[in-house]
C-alpha cells in the first residue's frame, strides 16, 4: 500500500519533472523564435539578410567562447565577475606581447594570462577560502586597473601589428567554433570534470562524501574559464584591431545574460548544459542587432535586456521551499 | 549577556579593532609626516570615509546574512534623481521625502523580485542593476539636475555628522537590540538551524531589502551634497560606486573583535587611508581598487586561515603537516 | 503552456514597449517606416558611386544619451541629417572599441549609407571599421577626433571611403581657459585627465600647461581619474599635502566641477577657480559665483559638421579630393551673462535652421568650398547664434 502510493506519487513527480525539463528546453529556444520573428517583421526581413545573419555570428563569437566555459561555474551555482576583465587584460597582454614580440607570442601569451588569473582565483578561492565572489569581484577591479595602466603606457591603446588583419576569416570562426564546442560538449557530458561540476551546484557537501575532490574540481573551473577568457582576448584583438582601456567590460554582462536566456538555472545543478552559451549568445547578439536595425540603439537596450532578464528566470527558475536562497 | 564588564578583554578587543587603520595611519605618518602628521588629515580622511561608512550600513543586514546586492550603486542613482528633480518643486521636504521614499519603494521591489523569484541575491541586484541603471539613465534627460545650497546641508560639515550619528543609533539598535538584529545573526550563523527553531527566513531576508532600503535613502541625502552631483552611469559602472562599500562591510564583518556596526566605520576609515596614501605617495590614482582589492584578499585571507597560520609559526618546521584538501 | 504563453507575451510586450520608447530619443527622425533592404551605395569596392540625390541612412555611433554632450551631440546629427532629408540612425553602446566595431557593423547592416565615429574608447579600432567601410562600401567620418598614430593615419589615407574629420582646436582652448584662471588669480593649479592617451583630452592639457609655463602657474598635480565620483576625494586629498592649491584644470567631465567646489570648500577654502570643457547642468550658478571661470562646450556641432561633410561627398559632390580635417570652435562661457546668452539662443531647439545648414551644402549651394565650409563653421560662437536668430 505504502509502497504502491510512493510509486504513484513518484510517477507523477517524475511525469511533473519531465514536463518540467521539457519546458526549460524549449522555453529559450522559443525565445529565439520569437525575438527572430519579431525583427525580422519590424526590419522588413532585413534582419534575415546572410550578411546580417552573418553579422550576428561573428558579433557573438567572443561571446560564445567566453560563455561555454562560464557553463561549468555557473553549474556549481557560482558566477565568474571577474571574466570580462580578464577578457580585456588577457587582450592587452596579447597586443602588447604581439606588437612588441612575434604574433603568435601574442596568441600564447593571451592564453597563459587568461589561465594565470584563472588559477589564481582558484587558489583563492580553494586556498584561502575566500567567498568566490569576493575573490571575483577583486579580481575584476584589479584586472581593469591593470588594462587601464598596461593601454594608458602605450598611449592609449595598442594596435596589432596589421599582417594580422588577415588572420581574421569566416572558415577560422567555423572551425574555431566547432572544433571548441565539441570539446566543451564532451567535456561537459562526459568527463568526471564536467559531472562533478554539476554535482557541486546539487550540493557540495554530497559531492564531498562521495569522494569528489572539491577544492581540485573549483580550480579547475576557474582555470577553465579564464583560459576560455584568454583566448576570447586574443578573439576581441582580432576583431577589434587592437586593445584600449575599456576592452572586455561589458563582457561579463553579457556572457551571465546569454546564459540565463539559454534557459540555464541560476543555481546551476543537474539540469545545466552547455548548449545554454550557444542559444543564449543568439538571443543576446540579436537583440543587440535588431534593436540597432529597427532603429532603437541606445539605453534601451540595457532596459529591454534586464526586464527580458527577469521573465526568463521568472518562468524558468525551479522552486522549491525549503531550498535556502542566498 | 550584561556581566561584569573586564577592563582587560574590552581594552584587548579595542586594541584589535584599531589596530588596522591606526597602522596605516602611522606608516602614511612614516612616510609622508608632512600631510599626516596633524589633525586636520584625520578630520579629512574621516570626513571622506562617512560616505563609504552610510552606503556600507545600508549593506550590513543583508551581508550579514549572506546576501550580497549589487544593484545598491543604480538604486542610490535612481533615488537621487527622483529626490532632485522633487527638490525642483517642494525644495528640501521634496528632497528628502523624495529620495527616502523612492530608495525604500526600490529596495522593497528588489526584495520583492528576491523573495517572489527566489533567485540568489547576486543575481537579483544584478537583474535590478541592468533595469535600474538605465532607467537612471533615461531619466536623467528629462529634467536638470542641480544640487541647490538648500539640499546640500546633508553632505557639509555639521549636517553629514548628525545624520551620520542618527544613522548610527538607528542601524545599531537594530543590528544590536531587536529580534530582527538577533534573527538575521542567527540566518547569517546557520540557516537550516534558524529555520529548524522557526525563524521566517524569507522574510527577514526581504526585511533586509527594506530596512537597507532606508538606510541607502539617508545615505544617498548625505551623498548628494557631499558629492554634489549626480551622473546616471550605464552597462555595469554603477557597480564601482558600491564597491568599496561593500569592501567596507566586509572588512566590518570579518574584523571579529568588534560590532561589525562598528567595524564598518573602521573598514572605511582604513579604506581612505589607503587611498589618499597612494595620492600622498604619487602613485597613480586610479590604482587605488588594486591596492584595496589585494589588501582584502590579503586581510580576509588572513583572517579565515588565522588559525592555520598562527599553528604554522608555533610548530616546528618539521612537524607541520601540509593541509591540503 | 500557460507558462510558455505568458513568457511570449511579455516579450511581445516588452518589445513593443522599447519599440514606442524608442521613438523619443531618435531626435524626431523618421523612423516609423521600417526600412528597405537596398544595399548600401556602392558593392563595387574602392570604386565609390559617383553621386546619390535620393533619401539616405545615416548611421551615428556614440557612448550613450544619458549625458548632456551625448544627448546634444545626437541631437546636432539629426539637425544635419533632417536638413538634407536623409533618416538618422543612432546606436549607443558604451565606452568600449568592441561596442564601436559592433555598432558600426549594425549601422551598416541597417541599411546606412555613411556612418560616423568618434575614438573615445582608442584608435586601434579604426583600421578594423575602415576595411569595413571599404568592403561594404559605405562612406564615414570621424567626429571630435585627430588620428594621432601615423600608421594608423597612413592607412585610411588610403580609404577611398574615408570622408574626413572634425575636430576642436583643442591646444588654443587648453591655453585661453588656464589664462582665464591665471587672470582670475590662480597661481598654484590641479590638472585633472579623464582618461589617458585621448589625443583630445592630451591636447587641451598640452595648451593649459603651455600657458601655466609662461605665467608661472605651478601644476601641483597632474592626475587621471575615469570616475568622476572620486574627484571630489583625489583634490581633497592633494589639498592635504598642498593647502596652496587655488585651481582646478578640469581637461573634461564638466560635471565634475561642482563636486570640485566641494571639495575646496570642505578644506576651508573659499577662493578657488575652476576652468573646465564640456558643458553640465548648473554652470550658470558656478559662472555666476565666480568658482567657474570659464567652461568650454557647445561642441555638438563637431557632429552636425561632419555629418554634412560626408553628405556632400555622397552626394557626389566632395569638397575636397583629399581628407577633410574641419576645425570646431567651442563656445567658450566665461561669465553668467555668456551663459544666459547661450540659454536663450542655442540651448533650446536647433542652434542653426535648416537653410542655414542647407548653405553648407553644395546640393543647394554650388559655390561652396572647402574654405567656405571652413569659414563658416568658424562663426559658431554665441554671438553668432545670437546675430542670426534676432536676424
Amino acid at each position: 500500500m505504502d509502497n504502491a502510493a510512493k510509486t504513484v506519487s513518484e510517477q507523477q513527480a517524475d511525469r511533473a519533472l519531465k514536463r518540467k525539463q521539457l519546458f526549460s528546453k524549449s522555453i529559450s529556444f522559443l525565445g529565439l523564435v520569437v525575438l527572430v520573428v519579431f525583427f525580422a517583421v519590424v526590419t522588413g526581413g532585413q534582419l534575415l539578410n546572410p550578411d546580417n545573419l552573418m553579422l550576428i555570428f561573428k558579433q557573438g563569437f567572443t561571446l560564445f567562447i567566453a560563455a561555454l566555459a562560464a557553463v561549468f561555474i555557473m553549474a556549481t551555482g557560482n558566477l565568474d565577475f571577474s571574466i570580462g576583465a580578464n577578457v580585456g587584460f588577457s587582450c592587452a597582454i596579447c597586443a602588447l606581447v604581439a606588437k612588441s614580440v612575434s604574433p603568435v607570442a601574442g596568441v600564447a601569451a593571451a592564453l597563459c594570462v587568461g589561465a594565470l588569473i584563472g588559477a589564481a582565483n582558484g587558489v583563492i578561492i580553494t586556498k584561502l577560502k575566500m567567498p568566490s565572489f569576493i575573490t571575483c569581484l577583486c579580481m575584476m577591479f584589479i584586472l581593469m586597473a591593470a588594462t587601464q595602466t598596461v593601454c594608458s603606457n602605450e598611449g592609449g591603446s595598442i594596435s596589432m601589428p596589421l599582417s594580422m588583419r588577415r588572420w581574421e576569416s569566416v572558415g577560422m570562426y567555423v572551425v574555431i567554433g566547432v572544433i571548441y564546442f565539441a570539446v566543451m560538449l564532451v567535456m561537459f557530458r562526459y568527463t568526471k570534470f564536467g559531472k562533478y561540476m554539476k554535482a557541486l551546484g546539487v550540493s557540495v557537501e554530497a559531492s564531498r562524501q562521495s569522494g569528489v575532490g572539491v577544492d581540485k574540481m573549483i580550480f579547475l573551473g576557474y582555470l577553465l574559464s579564464g583560459a576560455a577568457a584568454g583566448f576570447a582576448g586574443f578573439l576581441t584583438m582580432l576583431r577589434v584591431g587592437g586593445a584600449s582601456q575599456t576592452t572586455g567590460m561589458a563582457m561579463t554582462n553579457d556572457v551571465i545574460v546569454a546564459i540565463v536566456f539559454g534557459g540555464m538555472s541560476i543555481s546551476g545543478g543537474a539540469t545545466s548544459k552547455i548548449s545554454a552559451a550557444l542559444l543564449g549568445m543568439l538571443i543576446v547578439t540579436t537583440l543587440n542587432n535588431g534593436m540597432v536595425l529597427a532603429g532603437y540603439g541606445g539605453e534601451l537596450q540595457q532596459l529591454v535586456k534586464g526586464i527580458l532578464f527577469l521573465v526568463v528566470i521568472a518562468v524558468s527558475t525551479k522552486r522549491d521551499p525549503n531550498t535556502i536562497v542566498k | 549577556m550584561k556581566d561584569k564588564i573586564d577592563v582587560k578583554a574590552v581594552c584587548t578587543r579595542v586594541a584589535y579593532t584599531l589596530a588596522l587603520p591606526v597602522l596605516l595611519y602611522a606608516a602614511m605618518c612614516v612616510l609622508r609626516p608632512g600631510v599626516y602628521l596633524n589633525f586636520n588629515a584625520v578630520v579629512t580622511l574621516f570626513k571622506q570615509s562617512l560616505i563609504y561608512t552610510l552606503v556600507g550600513w545600508s549593506m550590513v543586514f543583508g551581508m550579514s546574512c549572506g546576501l550580497f546586492d549589487f544593484s545598491v550603486g543604480a538604486r542610490y542613482l535612481v533615488a537621487a534623481l527622483f529626490g532632485i528633480h522633487m527638490s525642483q518643486y517642494f525644495g528640501v521636504v521634496g528632497f528628502v521625502l523624495g529620495v527616502l521614499l523612492s530608495s525604500l519603494l526600490l529596495a522593497a521591489l528588489t526584495g520583492a523580485i528576491f523573495a517572489g523569484l527566489k533567485i540568489p541575491s547576486i543575481i537579483t541586484g544584478f537583474a535590478a542593476l541592468l533595469i535600474f541603471e538605465s532607467a537612471a539613465a533615461i531619466y536623467q534627460t528629462k529634467f536638470s539636475v542641480i544640487v541647490t545650497e538648500n539640499i546640500s546641508v546633508f553632505g557639509r560639515s555639521p549636517g553629514i555628522y548628525v545624520m551620520t550619528a542618527i544613522t548610527f543609533v538607528v542601524v545599531y539598535i537594530l543590528f544590536n537590540r531587536t529580534k530582527f538584529g538577533y534573527q538575521i545573526k542567527a540566518i547569517g550563523g546557520n540557516e537550516k538551524v534558524a529555520r529548524s527553531m522557526g525563524i521566517k527566513a524569507v522574510q527577514l531576508k526581504v526585511l533586509t531589502y527594506v530596512i537597507g532600503g532606508l538606510i541607502l535613502g539617508l545615505a544617498a541625502l548625505c551623498k548628494v551634497g557631499f558629492d554634489q552631483s549626480v551622473r546616471a552611469m550605464t552597462n555595469m559602472a554603477s557597480m564601482s560606486a558600491a564597491f568599496t562599500p561593500m569592501m567596507a562591510v566586509m572588512i566590518g564583518l570579518y574584523l571579529g573583535s568588534c560590532n561589525p556596526v562598528v567595524g564598518v566605520i573602521v573598514g572605511s576609515f582604513s579604506i581612505s587611508v589607503v587611498s589618499s596614501g597612494l595620492v600622498a605617495l604619487g602613485i597613480n590614482y586610479r590604482l587605488q581598487n588594486v591596492f584595496i582589492g589585494v589588501f582584502l584578499v590579503i586581510f580576509i585571507g588572513y583572517k579565515m586561515n588565522a588559525r592555520r597560520i598562527r599553528a604554522l609559526f608555533r610548530r616546528k618546521p618539521g612537524h607541520q603537516k601540509v593541509q591540503s584538501a | 503552456m500557460k507558462k510558455i504563453f505568458a513568457i511570449l507575451l511579455a516579450l511581445v510586450m516588452v518589445l513593443s514597449l522599447a519599440a514606442c520608447g524608442g521613438k523619443d530619443d531618435s531626435n524626431g527622425g523618421k523612423t516609423d517606416a521600417p526600412a528597405k533592404t537596398d544595399t548600401p551605395a556602392s558593392t563595387d569596392a574602392d570604386t565609390p558611386a559617383p553621386g546619390n540625390t535620393d533619401g539616405f541612412k545615416y548611421g551615428f555611433a556614440s557612448w550613450g544619451t544619458a549625458d548632456e554632450h551625448g544627448r546634444t551631440l545626437n541631437a546636432a546629427v539629426g539637425w544635419a541629417v533632417d536638413a538634407a532629408g536623409g533618416e538618422f540612425v543612432g546606436d549607443a553602446g558604451g565606452f568600449t572599441a568592441e561596442a564601436t566595431v559592433a555598432s558600426i557593423e549594425n549601422l551598416i547592416s541597417a541599411g546606412c549609407q555613411m556612418v560616423s565615429f568618434c575614438t573615445y574608447a582608442g584608435e586601434a579600432s579604426v583600421p578594423t571599421i575602415s576595411d569595413m567601410c571599404r568592403e561594404k562600401g559605405v562612406y564615414w567620418t570621424m567626429w571630435d577626433t585627430q588620428i594621432a598614430d601615423p600608421e594608423i593615419a597612413a592607412y585610411i589615407a588610403e580609404d577611398p571611403y574615408y570622408v574626413g574629420c572634425t575636430f576642436e582646436d583643442n591646444v588654443t582652448s587648453g591655453y585661453e581657459t588656464m589664462k582665464a584662471m591665471g587672470e582670475a588669480g590662480v597661481t598654484n593649479v590641479i590638472i585633472i585627465r579623464y582618461g589617458s592617451g585621448i589625443p583630445t583630452c592630451d591636447e587641451r592639457c598640452e595648451g593649459g600647461i603651455k600657458y601655466a609655463g609662461e605665467a608661472n602657474i605651478t601644476i601641483v598635480d597632474d592626475m587621471i581619474i575615469q570616475d568622476t565620483a572620486e574627484y571630489k576625494n583625489a583634490v581633497a586629498n592633494v589639498l592635504l599635502s598642498h593647502p596652496e592649491v587655488d585651481g582646478v584644470f578640469l581637461a573634461g567631465a564638466g560635471t565634475a566641477s561642482a563636486t570640485v567646489a566641494e571639495a575646496f570648500r570642505g578644506a576651508g577654502k573659499d577662493k578657488f577657480y575652476i576652468g573646465a570643457f564640456d558643458y553640465f547642468d548648473g554652470m550658470g550658478d558656478m559662472l555666476k559665483s565666480g568658482e567657474l571661470v570659464c567652461i568650454n562646450g557647445g561642441h555638438m556641432v563637431t557632429g552636425t559638421f561632419s555629418a554634412l561633410m560626408a553628405i556632400n561627398t555622397w552626394q557626389g559632390n566632395p569638397l575636397s579630393t583629399d581628407k577633410q580635417e574641419i576645425i570646431i570652435p567651442y563656445l567658450t562661457l566665461k561669465s553668467y551673462e555668456d551663459y544666459e546668452a547661450y540659454i536663450q539662443y542655442a540651448s533650446q531647439g536647433a542652434a542653426y535652421t535648416s537653410e542655414e545648414l542647407q548653405q553648407f551644402l553644395v546640393s543647394y549651394n554650388p559655390d561652396l568650398t572647402l574654405e567656405s565650409f571652413q569659414e563658416g563653421v568658424s562663426k559658431w560662437s554665441v554671438a553668432d547664434i545670437m546675430a542670426r536668430k534676432n536676424g
